[in-house]
């Protein structure tokens, strides 16, 4: 802004402070509005704790996680999925029961995906083996790669 | 205080500092005409709004997706988890908005002033140019959020192009990217909205600014007839910056309030399975959606592309040498009944397909803008009568 | 009769149906017909004569319309046959059974001509598959056909039986599932009182009877302290609470209105008992507020799809507690409790901060605007006083 060295009338010195108070003033100001700028903008770009959005792949643990018959509830996209390794490979269901739509776990005694609420069973093609539930799981597509497991939604 | 003077002195003794100095000193000292008021802010505070919108841009590409699959995930997300995200996306929202107002308004300014008028009609042109692209940003980048509202107004404003005669459909597949707006017109609008437009844009403003710089601020005199500004202007710096400061902050203000009080609701993903009701352009393109209703499709295509051919050439066709509004009856009167048209249009555009309420009767305002009483007892749409 | 060449004779080339051709129009479309099966394989006679005299003279085995005893062995001949019947995959103990049901022993020991016998529920000349939804014994049909009989109150009444039981089954939990959306899985008659074996249930047996669909309803109600009651004590285990016929979509009302027939209001079992209703119609009443807390967030355009996510886990544990209580036991319902309602107060909160930070958006306006204004005015100040010094 102006230069504080310009002459400025000398039988006037209560003005000039408060002028150079004024200048201060917008000096200070427009400091503090691109400060204000900035400084959110930085805390926008911080790494947030929860992912961003995926493509379509989502990582749910390392291939070791898995040991056999190893199983995980995961969330995909919003929705509960449960992750089971059997003897052949790792496969993924919706974790939402079709009869009332609680959530299903994995019953390691019976090797069936059980619903807590109502002893319906899913066989490890998601079908139903017994009790209430209409419908058949729907399978999550699993991706191994690289040691990682990922859930395709 | 000593860092300054030996950065300075590097630099001086690197660069012919005193040559630079002459001419940046001169522009900006310059002079404006004495009559330069708030009004003539217009055009810098649509500066501040594209300088606006490129920054929140470059912050919402962080972490926005444009593939179908993903683009309003990534909007949702932008909304709820960064710090701030929600205040970037509403802020550039509404910058969009914002500008294309006050884009038109320094239009109608400069139209007022008489300012396009000769030297400055390449000014004027690279001004409406300006104006295109500003509409352009807002066509493309309201597809991007991937949302229900924005996906079937796309769908109907690239219908649009469909009736010019051989080259419509082709026209209309190009801008899509194929048959139907889908991934490939969302990554078109993506590739348009975030590289093609903001260059051309600013490779204009920096023409444009050229030019207002460089040809000086007009002033009212008639063509031909101006007089040396002397010592009645105002100097642009400090002076004139002064008030663009004091508009800058009360934009500023009102971008943030806009955003806090009304933000834009993003309403449900796009379902190209499910039509919504009604489906309308945003406010801007309104008054041209109503006129292609009345007119054949044809017809008015032609119609509204006239008006930017208007556009272009009316510092041609206008070669009358008074600038004050007030010595040009005739420009003034034109003007007025165009901007009554668009308010006009735009009005009929927005209630078409509306019920209102008028004096305690309900009226049914069917496709064209036209009002119908609803009958007590009709259940179905009034018939056309008249 | 020779059965196995039953399968290969057609019907159609005996000569029966020369002079009893409506009937075979009867016959035709059943799945006897369709089968090869023939008149005299029910009806004895003997089809190759062409005169009706030498066609059903002695010695042809012609029996003519068999009466309700004759009708059972006739149908049992096949149907009781394990060789013959294993390529159809039906089961063979039909006959067996109805010796045992309620039906077979008033026809064999009470020689009671009244009561239902195969042809009574199957049809007989147009006999359908039980899988065709035609098929009177379709489970959507079951109510019906057995109505025929049990709603007819003059012949109810000379049994003591109640006639109105499809009335009160229509409107029930199973017989709106069943009629009205059309649910095959949904309970008919004969689900609980089986077929060809229809019985009443036991009363010991109750828990059986609901439990072949209710699992864990049952697993609970057997590690209740009502599941080891004595059958003489007249304890109806399920039915005691829930009702049979007309069984009504269960709310934890069923305490106050159903402990109180066999405890008095201020027994200790009926304290258990309040206390479990207390206990679930609080994670109901949680649940929902929730519901409703969601629901109007959203309206107010907030995201809300975590806490979407948590009221479905609290959704799976209210079901959950819905069979639990079956134990009656408090202690075991109370963590579930706990867990709904810590998982409603972070749905509360989580909602609560994002309206706060709405607000906050609102309040943060007030220093803005302040700050613009004096920004405003020191510029204006600033211009003025460079006017002045021009």
């Amino acid at each position: 802004m102006n230069n504080p060295n310009r002459p400025d009338q000398p039988n006037q010195p209560n003005q000039k402070t408060r002028r150079d108070f004024l200048t201060l003033l917008i000096q200070g100001g427009l400091f503090m509005t691109f400060i204000s700028m900035v400084l959110p903008a930085v805390a926008y770009l911080l790494p947030i704790t929860r992912r961003g959005p995926t493509s379509g792949l989502e990582e749910v643990g390392k291939e070791e996680d898995f040991p056999l018959w190893g199983h995980k509830k995961v969330e995909v996209n919003g929705s509960p999925v449960l992750v089971i390794r059997t003897p052949k490979e790792i496969k993924a269901f919706s974790a939402i029961c079709t009869h009332l739509g609680c959530v299903v776990g994995w019953d390691s005694a019976k090797k069936l995906i059980a619903c807590p609420c109502h002893a319906g069973f899913f066989n490890l093609e998601g079908n139903v083996v017994s009790g209430p539930p209409p419908k058949p799981l729907p399978i999550y597509e699993v991706v191994a790669s690289d040691g990682k497991v990922f859930v395709k939604f | 205080m000593n860092l300054k003077k030996t950065i300075g002195s590097w630099i001086t003794d690197r660069f012919d500092v005193e040559k630079i100095r002459e001419p940046i000193n001169y522009q900006l000292k310059k002079p404006l005409p004495p009559h330069t008021g708030w009004f003539h802010t217009l055009g810098s505070l649509s500066l501040f709004l594209f300088i606006s919108q490129v920054l929140t841009g470059i912050l919402l590409l962080i972490y926005y997706r444009p593939t179908i699959r993903e683009a309003f995930e990534s909007v949702q997300f932008i909304m709820t988890k960064p710090y701030l995200g929600w205040l970037y996306r509403q802020v550039h929202a509404w910058g969009g908005q914002l500008m294309i107002i006050i884009v038109f308004l320094h239009m109608l300014r400069t139209f007022i002033t008489g300012s396009f008028k000769k030297p400055r009609e390449i000014t004027w042109i690279s001004g409406v140019i300006l104006f295109l692209t500003t509409l352009g940003f807002g066509f493309t980048g309201y597809l991007l959020p991937w949302n229900q509202l924005a996906y079937w107004a796309t769908t109907v404003g690239t219908e649009i192009p469909a009736a010019i005669p051989w080259v419509g459909d082709w026209l209309k597949t190009f801008l899509r990217g194929g048959p139907n707006v889908g991934g490939e017109t969302l990554s078109r609008f993506f590739v348009i909205h975030v590289i093609i437009l903001p260059w051309a844009v600013f490779f204009l403003i920096a023409m444009h600014l050229f030019l207002v710089r460089f040809q000086g601020i007009a002033t009212l005199d008639p063509v031909g007839e101006e007089k040396d500004i002397g010592k009645k202007g105002i100097p642009f710096f400090p002076h004139h910056l002064l008030k663009e400061g004091v508009v800058f902050f009360i934009l500023l203000g009102v971008l943030v309030t806009l955003a806090i009080v009304f933000p834009f609701e993003l309403g449900e993903k796009a379902d190209p399975m499910q039509t919504p009701h009604a489906i309308k352009p945003e406010w801007y393109f309104l008054p041209m959606y109503q006129v292609l209703k009345f007119a054949e499709k044809m017809w008015g295509l032609l119609i509204i592309s006239l008006a930017p051919l208007f556009l272009f050439l009316w510092p041609f066709l206008d070669k009358s040498r008074p600038r004050n509004p007030l010595k040009r009856p005739l420009s003034m009167t034109f003007f007025v009944l165009v901007l009554l048209s668009l308010l006009i249009f735009g009005l009929m555009g927005y209630f078409s397909e509306k019920n209102v309420k008028i004096f305690n009767t309900d009226y049914h305002i069917d496709i064209y803008g036209m009002p119908h009483k609803i009958l007590p007892n009709a259940t179905t749409e009034p018939t056309h009568e008249k | 009769m020779m059965i196995p060449a039953a399968r290969s004779e057609s019907g159609s080339a005996s000569a029966c149906v020369s002079c009893h051709e409506d009937i075979w129009g009867e016959v035709k479309d059943s799945i006897h017909a369709k089968q090869g099966m023939s008149c005299h394989h029910c009806h004895g006679g003997d089809p190759s004569q062409k005169d009706s005299a030498l066609a059903k003279a002695p010695g042809t085995g012609y029996i003519g319309i068999p009466d309700k005893k004759q009708l059972t062995q006739t149908c049992g001949t096949c149907h009781s046959d394990v060789a013959f019947m294993n390529p159809y995959g039906t089961r063979t103990d039909q006959l067996a059974r109805y010796h045992t049901s309620a039906h077979g022993k008033a026809l064999f020991e009470k020689d009671d001509k009244r009561v239902a016998s195969c042809s009574d529920c199957h049809g007989y000349h147009d006999v359908l598959q039980v899988s065709d939804p035609a098929s009177p014994v379709y489970p959507f049909n079951v109510p019906k056909t057995c109505a025929t009989c049990h709603a007819n109150e003059k012949l109810m009444s000379q049994y003591g039986l109640p006639a109105d039981i499809f009335e009160k089954y229509k409107n029930s939990a199973h017989g709106t599932a069943l009629l009205e959306k059309k649910d095959t899985g949904a309970a008919h008659c004969a689900s609980c009182h089986g077929s060809h074996g229809a019985i009443p249930p036991g009363v010991s047996e109750i828990h059986a009877a609901c439990g072949k669909c209710h699992i864990n309803e049952q697993s609970n109600f057997l590690g209740s302290v009502h599941a080891g009651l004595a059958p003489d004590k007249k304890f109806l285990q399920c039915a005691a609470c829930h009702g049979f016929h007309d069984i009504q979509p269960a709310s934890p009302e069923l305490f106050s209105q159903s402990c109180i027939r066999c405890h008095t209001d201020e027994s200790p079992a009926f304290l258990v008992g309040k206390t479990i209703q207390g206990q679930v119609e609080t994670a109901e009443q949680t649940f929902h507020t929730q519901d409703q807390n969601i629901q109007s967030a959203r309206s107010e355009g907030i995201f809300t799809q975590d806490e979407e996510a948590m009221l479905s886990e609290m959704k799976t544990h209210l079901i959950e507690m819905t069979t639990k209580q079956h134990m009656l036991k408090e202690g075991k319902i109370a963590p579930l409790l706990e867990t709904i309602e810590s998982q409603a107060k972070e749905i509360n909160n989580t909602l609560q901060a994002k309206r706060n930070s709405i607000r906050w958006r609102f309040l943060a306006l007030i220093p803005l605007w302040i700050f613009i204004v004096i920004m405003v005015i020191a510029f204006i100040l600033k211009y003025h006083r460079m006017d002045r010094n021009e």
